[in-house]
């Protein structure tokens, strides 16, 4: 379980041999993840308060939100991969990885939701700009990795949806879905410049 | 007929009834159907009309084939084509427009009936409804009909496009041309595939529509999407050309936003641009980016904008190479790879750091030296050359005689683009240097060049080239000592001398355009210098203006100087801000009361005009007509009145005259006194006394005493002498007599002898009276004449000698009417016309005895008619 809303900082790329990836299409892959990321951060805000009617549940109040610990856990909601600095053991591959999976666990919370929510447009968006994040996560991923290998994701889109009992289960779940989202999509802005610096990118 | 009405009313009640009971609209006794409800313009088309005997509106009736009709479009359609030609549509086109029918007898199973069927061979409407139709009363009743609709089969769409809106809602809408209508409903499908994403939709548009906005869940941004579209109708289906595109890159931006500009210490030339796009799209990290700038003094934006070379986070920017110390205007734009550009940003302003000018400044130098002075007057113009840069704002101008501008040897320090200073006559050079915040330029060397009598070019000419510019020509100098010409120009209604301007013309060039500062309808003072290795040539200076028109103001007529008979007017020059071109003429118009108008040009230098011929004591009305190269103005009309005759020019004339009067009978009193003696002969002749006279005592001699000398005769061969008694009539008499004189038959006497002559001319000499009357003596003369009397021109002169008779006119014995006496000739006043002369008493004419004069009662005349009586023999 992630403690939500405080992920650890990534450390900033040391430079070690290996993680360089010398291809354009790669680096604008970077570059397009590193759009779709700030989109999707972007987003959070605004479909958090269409989404979330309960005074309580607020987006960046790390006290309330260690409140809702027990509820999540109650709930299901699967904590958010963890994403560290590129080093020899936390190879490219797996980072990139790690995006992926994390991507996709809030693609299915999301969608576990939206089918319980009234208003619907705003997720949904923010769904659609995780699906093309993660087509671009995959795409280096599909550049980097030696060996083909499925994402080891469990889904839980279903257990979700059946532990979903009430309206205020409903706004919880969204509520740390939303944070859990916004606290991941933190972590992969700094792996993405991470891995631009990597690959020589430089402002 | 009323049972037929009947009749066909039950008939089609029952129709009704079975129809509704089959739920068929048509009578189910009755079907019409084709197989070609849809068709090609232009194609064949067949139907049906199938009527089963049960059907009431045959059953019982008797039948004919004729009896089934058909209608397209309420057109009645031929029932064959030998009806068709029968009918006189003769021609293939008719028929097969209008098709035939063919109608048969049927009989299947337990069925039979009659079965018609029609045959179009060209449906040419695009749309249309067979009618069947029976004849089983007038009008036919229709029972059935089938819908034909004709077209096209859809053509490819054209020209799909579309385009990203990053906007929320995001979508991607598409669009396209679908080509040539096809008259039939066609419906288009939109066809995409995602590169990334084992899907594809297919989004169904409604009939007609030819564009659509994909949804944001359609379409993945940074991944390419294949679209096509397929247009599908009853007679066809067409498929676009695919379209793959990125999202991204058919996207179009909006403005961005530039949020500050401004210049970074020890960034020469450059200035730092915070940037950003707009909230919604601000999550784009990387873009396209084109700068475009403008001076503050300039009205356009630079031509071509400044391309930002790489991909651009929005993070702030810097621009540079710009001027130093210019205020600028800058504007982004932005699109995604080659996306459409966004529509330009907002402006912000900044300027750039200040550095010291640099470049040279064209210098102008006019030098006049006073006579007793050892100093010269020397007036520097200058102005920024081309290669100038103020690279700040320019806070002064230095003249120096020194190189570096120390304040010792300044000569002038100024804002302004001109000054004045003394120079020491010695002096060769000075030096220019223009200062701003950041520092001074380096100085520009100007030489001092005394003005000399060199020669001068010639035919300066000024042409108006537009509004604003004038065309300086002139002929240049063949000279290898020219360097070149100066043109300076200034403005004529303005004495400024910051106003005045040059330009320096290279020595090859005889013309340059001037433009700065030149307005239309305003003078300029153009001079044209010629440059040479020692000094300045003399100028050449015309008047021009770029644009002319009628001036603004005319001028006032004044009456100067006003006569009886002429008026002297004069006008001021009208001011040059008002003239508006060069004065070409003044034109007096004036007319007087009846109307007759006259013209007077004016000579343009006089400014004056005389206007001549009036008449004393009249009215005129007058105004001015001023031209310029640009039209004509007219003044205000003046009225004129010219003076009488006044007292003084009165008393003027009489005097003058009376002093020449005066003058005339003076000369001719003198003249008189002169000639005494001739004009006492002329007035007063000395005529002989016949009472104291004899005939005897009378010689030739004495008679010949007055006759002039024979040399002074024109003839002095031939003189003529008659003694013909001149009597000093009143001058009334004798006009009254008047052509009357030489029929006289007292002249008639052309005797030469003295005697008679002298008894002709003194019919009083034995009158009683006559010796009473001495004192009434008149004065007689003889006439010298040089032709016979006869033949005397009457204008001729003639020579008189003096008489010395005293006897009285007869004239004046004549008038005394009381009492006449008895020599007279009685009835002269009676008879005017009449002649009367003494003749004898004819016994035989007693009718005249009261006018016979006896001979007897005057002896002399007696011997005077036997005188004639003799020369006539």
């Amino acid at each position: 379980m992630a403690s939500y809303g405080q992920s650890a900082p990534i450390l900033e790329y040391s430079g070690e041999a290996g993680q360089l990836v010398d291809d354009p299409e790669f680096n604008l892959s970077v570059e397009n993840s590193q759009s779709l990321i700030k989109k999707v951060l972007e987003a959070i805000p605004a479909t958090h308060t269409s989404c979330i009617h309960s005074e309580t549940l607020i987006l960046n109040s790390s006290s309330e939100n260690r409140k809702l610990q027990y509820l999540a856990i109650n709930l299901g909601i699967p904590s958010a991969p963890t994403l560290n600095a590129l080093t020899d053991n936390f190879t490219l591959e797996t980072c990139l990885r790690r995006m992926s999976e994390g991507l996709q666990v809030h693609q299915d919370l999301l969608r576990a939701v939206v089918q319980r929510l009234a208003n619907t447009e705003s997720i949904t968006a923010l769904l659609t700009d995780i699906r093309d994040l993660r087509i671009q996560i995959n795409r280096m991923l599909k550049a980097v990795q030696v060996a083909e290998s499925p994402l080891a994701v469990q889904p839980t889109a279903t257990s979700l949806a059946s532990r979903l009992t009430g309206d205020y289960e409903v706004q919880v779940a969204t509520h740390l879905t939303l944070v859990q989202l916004q606290s991941f999509g933190q972590d992969i802005v700094r792996s993405l410049r991470n891995i631009a610096q990597a690959n020589g990118e430089r402002d | 007929m009323a049972s037929a009405w009947i009749t066909m009313f039950a008939t089609l009640l029952l129709a009704f009834v079975n129809g509704t009971k089959d739920e068929v609209h048509t009578s189910p006794s009755v079907r019409v159907h084709t197989s070609t409800p849809v068709v090609a313009l232009g194609s064949p088309v067949t139907a049906s009309c199938i009527i089963r005997d049960d059907c009431p509106l045959i059953k019982g009736a008797v039948w004919h084939l004729n009896h089934i009709v058909w209608h397209l479009n309420q057109r009645l359609i031929p029932s064959s084509p030998a009806a068709a030609n029968e009918s006189g549509r003769t021609s293939a086109a008719a028929t097969n427009e209008s098709g035939w029918i063919s109608t048969v007898l049927y009989s299947v199973a337990n069925q039979s009936g009659w079965n018609s069927t029609v045959f179009i061979p060209s449906f040419t409407d695009t749309k249309g409804y067979l009618t069947c139709c029976v004849l089983h009363t007038f009008p036919c009743q229709i029972v059935g009909a089938v819908e034909i609709r004709a077209g096209f089969p859809p053509p490819a769409p054209q020209n799909l496009s579309c385009l990203t809106n990053l906007t929320k809602p995001e979508t991607l809408s598409c669009q396209w041309d679908p080509g040539q209508d096809t008259h039939l409903p066609t419906q288009y499908t939109l066809y995409t595939e995602i590169r990334d994403l084992p899907e594809s939709n297919t989004y169904m548009l409604p009939p007609g529509v030819h564009h659509y906005k994909i949804p944001r869940t359609g379409f993945v941004l940074f991944s390419e999407i294949e679209i096509h579209v397929k247009a599908v109708n009853a007679l066809g289906q067409a498929t676009s050309t695919p379209l793959l595109l990125e999202p991204m890159e058919s996207a179009k931006f909006d403005p961005p936003k530039v949020m500050k500009v401004q210049a970074e210490p020890n960034r020469y030339g450059c200035l730092r641009l915070s940037w950003g796009l707009s909230e919604q799209q601000a999550w784009v990290t990387t873009v396209t980016l084109e700068v475009r700038l403008k001076t503050a003094n300039s009205k356009q934006w630079s031509e071509e904008p400044v391309p930002v070379p790489r991909l651009m986070r929005q993070r702030p920017m810097e621009v540079c190479r710009l001027l130093h110390g210019t205020e600028y205007h800058i504007q982004i734009r932005v699109r995604y790879h080659q996306s459409p550009w966004s529509e330009w940003s907002n402006s912000n302003t900044a300027v750039t750091l200040e550095r010291a000018p640099t470049g040279r400044l064209d210098s102008w130098m006019k030098v006049s030296r006073e006579q007793r002075q050892k100093s010269l007057s020397v007036h520097l113009f200058w102005k920024p050359s081309k290669q100038f840069r103020a690279n700040g704002k320019i806070l002064y101008y230095v003249v120096s005689r020194q190189r570096q501008p120390l304040k010792k040897g300044q000569l002038c320090v100024t804002l302004d683009s001109h000054c004045v200073f003394q120079l020491p006559r010695g002096a060769r050079k000075v030096f220019l240097s223009a200062g701003n915040a950041a520092g001074t330029s380096s100085p520009t060397e100007v030489e001092v060049f005394q003005h000399r009598a060199l020669a001068a070019v010639s035919d300066v000419n000024v042409l108006p080239h537009d509004e604003r510019s004038l065309l300086v020509q002139w002929t240049s100098i063949h000279s290898s000592s020219v360097t070149g010409y100066v043109v300076e120009w200034r403005p004529l209604w303005k004495m400024d001398p910051s106003l005045i301007l040059f330009d320096h013309i290279d020595r090859n060039q005889s013309s340059t355009l001037i433009s700065e500062s030149i307005e239309p309808y305003n003078p300029y003072g153009i001079s044209v210098y010629p440059r040479y290795k020692d000094g300045i040539g003399l100028p050449q200076t015309v008047e021009a203006y770029s644009r002319q028109k009628a001036p603004s103001a005319a001028p006032n007529l004044r009456v100067r100087e006003m006569l009886h008979s002429r008026i002297e007017l004069t006008w001021e020059e009208i001011p040059l801000c008002q003239r508006n071109g060069i004065v070409q003429s003044y034109q007096i118009f004036y007319w007087d009361e009846q109307g007759n108008t006259k013209v007077v040009t004016a000579e343009l230098e006089k400014r004056r005009v005389v206007l001549r011929e009036l008449d004393h004591s009249s009215s005129y009305k007058a105004f001015i007509m001023v031209s310029t190269g640009g039209g004509s103005l007219n003044g205000s009309e003046v009225t004129l009145k010219t003076e009488p005759m006044d007292d003084l020019a009165i008393i003027l004339i009489v005097i003058s005259s009376g002093v020449g009067l005066s003058l005339l009978i003076i000369i001719s009193v003198l003249v008189c006194f002169s000639t005494h003696e001739r004009l006492k002969m002329c007035f007063w002749p000395k005529i002989p006394d016949p009472a104291n006279s004899s005939i005897k005592r009378w010689t030739t001699l004495d008679s010949m005493q007055d006759i002039p000398p024979v040399e002074d005769m024109q003839e002095s061969s031939l003189v003529y002498l008659s003694h013909l008694s001149l009597l000093d009539l009143p001058k009334k008499g004798l006009e009254k007599r008047d052509g009357e004189i030489t029929d006289d038959p007292w002249c008639r006497c052309s005797d030469t002898s003295d005697l008679g002559e002298s008894i002709c001319g003194s019919p009083h000499a034995l009158s009683p009276s006559y010796i009473g009357s001495h004192q009434h003596s008149v004065p007689y003369a003889t006439v010298v004449f040089d032709s016979p009397y006869s033949i005397q021109p009457p204008s001729q002169s003639h020579a008189y000698l003096r008489s010395e008779s005293t006897q009285p006119l007869l004239e004046e014995e004549l008038e005394e009417p009381s009492s006449p006496k008895e020599y007279q000739n009685v009835p002269v006043r009676g008879t005017s016309g009449e002649q009367v002369s003494f003749r004898e008493c004819l016994n035989d004419s007693p009718g005249r005895g009261e006018l016979c004069i006896l001979w007897d009662d005057f002896p002399l005349l007696r011997a005077l008619a036997i005188n004639d009586v003799q020369s006539e023999t």
